[in-house]
């Protein structure tokens, strides 16, 4: 996707955060009694309002520049291709994996299974030493820091737990 | 002087001390890693300090800051490659250095200099935190609300490229900030009926995730591509400048030191540009200017006396307003906020015990980079050698005990996944974060103080425009505003990948 392009779906989905948020803002928060009461729904609104205009500010001004540059050709954005998704995708749901192996398992086996499956599945390591170091060192390395030298509650499960 | 001797008794005990030293040391390894700025390193360590006492606490943050803005010199100079952004005009000289083999002296003067730097602002911080923290002691709700808008405005004008941008992310950080039950009134907002998220997001939690997460999704995306970065150093040892060399510099470093200073207590400005700004006035007012970029030592001298000058410059509008100046040192707010320091106009009257022991702490902070540069410079030629990707496992590690040791809350987790992964679409599109973590920092203050005020004169907005202080902060505002958007249309260049830190 071109930075033009790009720009112009980023202003779209603001725009449509700022109508969507202000709407909600006016449904579910009450309005202050006026005068000196300014109310919790001011500030709410009064900020969706402002994403509202600075997001159509940003749209308009990308749609004059893509005029402007429709004869030129636009080179394709190095930083803007599409292959960083996957990445930002298995992150995204190894965290929420974590979060919730951690409620159920303790901290220390969601740790360990969390450090081996992201050696294994998104680094590729093939290394076995690699990955038992990795898992069985940062595991008890937080372990020992965090939960024993620093007295920090690590998560306990609800299923089994460890240490 | 008492409470002066209380901070000292407190600051300089042995778990003090060596939370200073292990502050500076984490600050060293993550600022000496390129990518992994100190503000990382920061909202890492912050959830370390929780359960200490206030004092340690303290030492531990300001060890990481301090710490931080001196390691990027390290890969600056031996790789080329800075290790924060702080240090990247210390790479014009210091790099050419090591190619012509003098990547010893460069070491040795970029950390003699940084701490010179760093004391020389440390002494303009004592005096000018009081100062102001007297005068900004009268102010009201209005006065304090113009003060705040002043601070935003000026971030969200310097956070990036396009200052249409640096709004928009002002705005959402405010936003995320109205989330949860409202200070004031009691009355939920925006939390979806769900109780979770009643608790609104968590300052913390939202820094982890805006700095943390999106160097690990960056990192694993480029190990995915085959894009393994090798950094080939070899064991040395550092080299004291001599006193001549020093002597020949000092009218250089003073300068610098005072460069360093002012832009760092102007909120936004930040150690890059205090750096390139002395780079600049050390070659303009040089006899041999050609010299420059061709590993002239007054290359390194310049930026790296600056850029630690900073770190005092920066601690004057964050202890005596309460408004940090930069991502990093609203990390430190957070942390003191965690430890009952609330920084602004009233902190002297709180807390001045633990003001000294700032101080203390800072100048501490600087003995220990002398000591940990000086003797254990083979441990970050080291450092740099661990791949990066095994380095981003063990962050997704301590990024996920920090965010649930904050509130022991699994919903803290997900919160930060959520931040880190629009954290990081957002800087694909070219939107800033440095001004999200401000208008979070600002956002609370901002609404209270107008509601307060708003409340306190009847609902009547004269309240604003009858005050002289509250004018003067709304026309800085209104200039920085306009100088900003002078200069962008002036300076119009696209931007592809907004910056993720300042600091």
């Amino acid at each position: 996707m071109i930075r033009n392009q790009k720009d112009i779906l980023s202003g779209v989905i603001l725009l449509s955060l700022a109508i969507f948020w202000c709407a909600y803002v006016v449904q579910s928060i009450p309005a202050g009694t006026g005068g000196a009461d300014v109310g919790p729904r001011a500030f709410p609104l009064l900020l969706g309002t402002l994403l509202g205009i600075l997001a159509l500010g940003f749209l308009v001004s990308r749609l004059f520049e893509r005029r402007r540059l429709r004869a030129e050709t636009e080179a394709p954005n190095e930083l803007a291709a599409p292959r960083e998704w996957p990445a930002l995708a298995m992150i995204f749901f190894l965290l929420l994996a974590y979060g919730w192996a951690m409620q159920k398992t303790g901290f220390v086996l969601a740790t360990a299974a969390v450090v081996a499956l992201t050696m294994i599945l998104i680094l590729r390591d093939r290394s076995p030493v690699r990955i038992t170091a990795m898992t069985f060192g940062l595991t008890f390395g937080c372990w020992l820091i965090f939960g024993q030298i620093l007295d920090i509650p690590l998560a306990t499960g609800t299923w089994i737990s460890v240490g | 002087m008492d409470l002066f001797y209380q901070a000292a008794v407190a600051s300089l005990t042995p778990a003090a001390i060596g939370a200073v030293g292990l502050g500076t040391l984490i600050g060293l390894i993550f600022g000496s890693i390129p990518g992994l700025t100190f503000t990382v390193a920061l909202a890492l360590a912050l959830p370390i300090t929780f359960g200490m006492d206030t004092v340690p606490a303290i030492g531990i943050l300001l060890g990481t800051y301090i710490g931080g803005m001196t390691g990027g010199s390290v890969s600056a100079i031996l790789l080329g490659i800075p290790g924060t952004p702080s240090s990247a005009a210390t790479v014009l000289d210091g790099y050419p250095m090591t190619r012509q083999g003098r990547a010893s002296i460069a070491l040795g003067t970029a950390v003699i200099v940084s701490s010179i730097g760093g004391l020389f602002s440390l002494l303009v911080m004592i005096v000018s935190v009081n100062l102001v923290s007297k005068i900004a002691i009268q102010f009201g709700p209005a006065e304090i609300f113009a003060l705040v808008l002043f601070g935003m405005s000026t971030i969200c004008g310097l956070a990036g490229g396009s200052m249409l941008k640096g709004l928009i992310a002002g705005v959402l950080g405010l936003m995320i900030m109205t989330v949860g039950i409202d200070a004031i009134d009691g009355v939920n907002r925006m939390t979806f009926g769900t109780i979770n998220m009643m608790q609104g997001v968590n300052l913390l939690v939202a820094m982890i995730g805006l700095f943390a997460v999106p160097y690990i999704i960056e990192t694993f995306a480029r190990h995915g591509r085959g894009e393994t970065e090798t950094n080939d150093t070899q064991s040395l040892r550092v080299e004291l400048p001599s006193f001549g060399l020093l002597g020949r510099n000092s009218w250089l470093i003073a300068r610098c030191s005072a460069i360093g200073t002012v832009i760092g207590a102007i909120p936004g400005a930040g150690g890059p540009i205090a750096a390139f700004l002395a780079y600049d006035n050390a070659r303009r007012f040089s006899k041999k200017p050609e010299r420059f970029g061709r590993g002239a030592i007054e290359g390194v001298i310049a930026p790296e006396t600056a850029n630690n000058a900073v770190t005092g410059g920066t601690l004057i509008p964050l202890l005596s307003l309460g408004i940090p100046g930069d991502p990093a040192t609203a990390i430190v707010l957070a942390g003191l906020m965690v430890h009952g320091i609330t920084p602004g106009p009233a902190l002297f009257m709180q807390s001045e015990v633990q003001v000294y022991g700032i101080y203390i702490a800072v100048a501490l902070a600087y003995v220990f980079i002398l000591v940990l540069q000086l003797g254990g410079i083979r441990l970050f030629v080291h450092v740099l050698r661990i791949p990066p990707q095994l380095l981003s496992v063990v962050i997704l590690v301590l990024c996920v005990v920090g965010a649930y040791s904050i509130r022991n809350s699994v919903f803290d987790i997900y919160t930060m996944a959520v931040i880190g992964v629009l954290a990081y679409a957002l800087m694909r599109v070219g939107i800033p974060t440095t001004p999200i973590i401000l208008g979070m920092v600002l956002g609370p203050t901002l609404e209270n103080e107008f509601r307060t005020a708003m409340a306190l004169s009847d609902g009547n907005w004269d309240i604003f425009y009858t005050s002289p202080v509250a004018l003067l902060f709304f026309g800085l505002a209104a200039l920085i505003v306009g100088l900003q958007t002078l200069s962008g249309l002036r300076l119009r260049k696209p931007r592809s990948f907004a910056e993720t830190s300042n600091a």
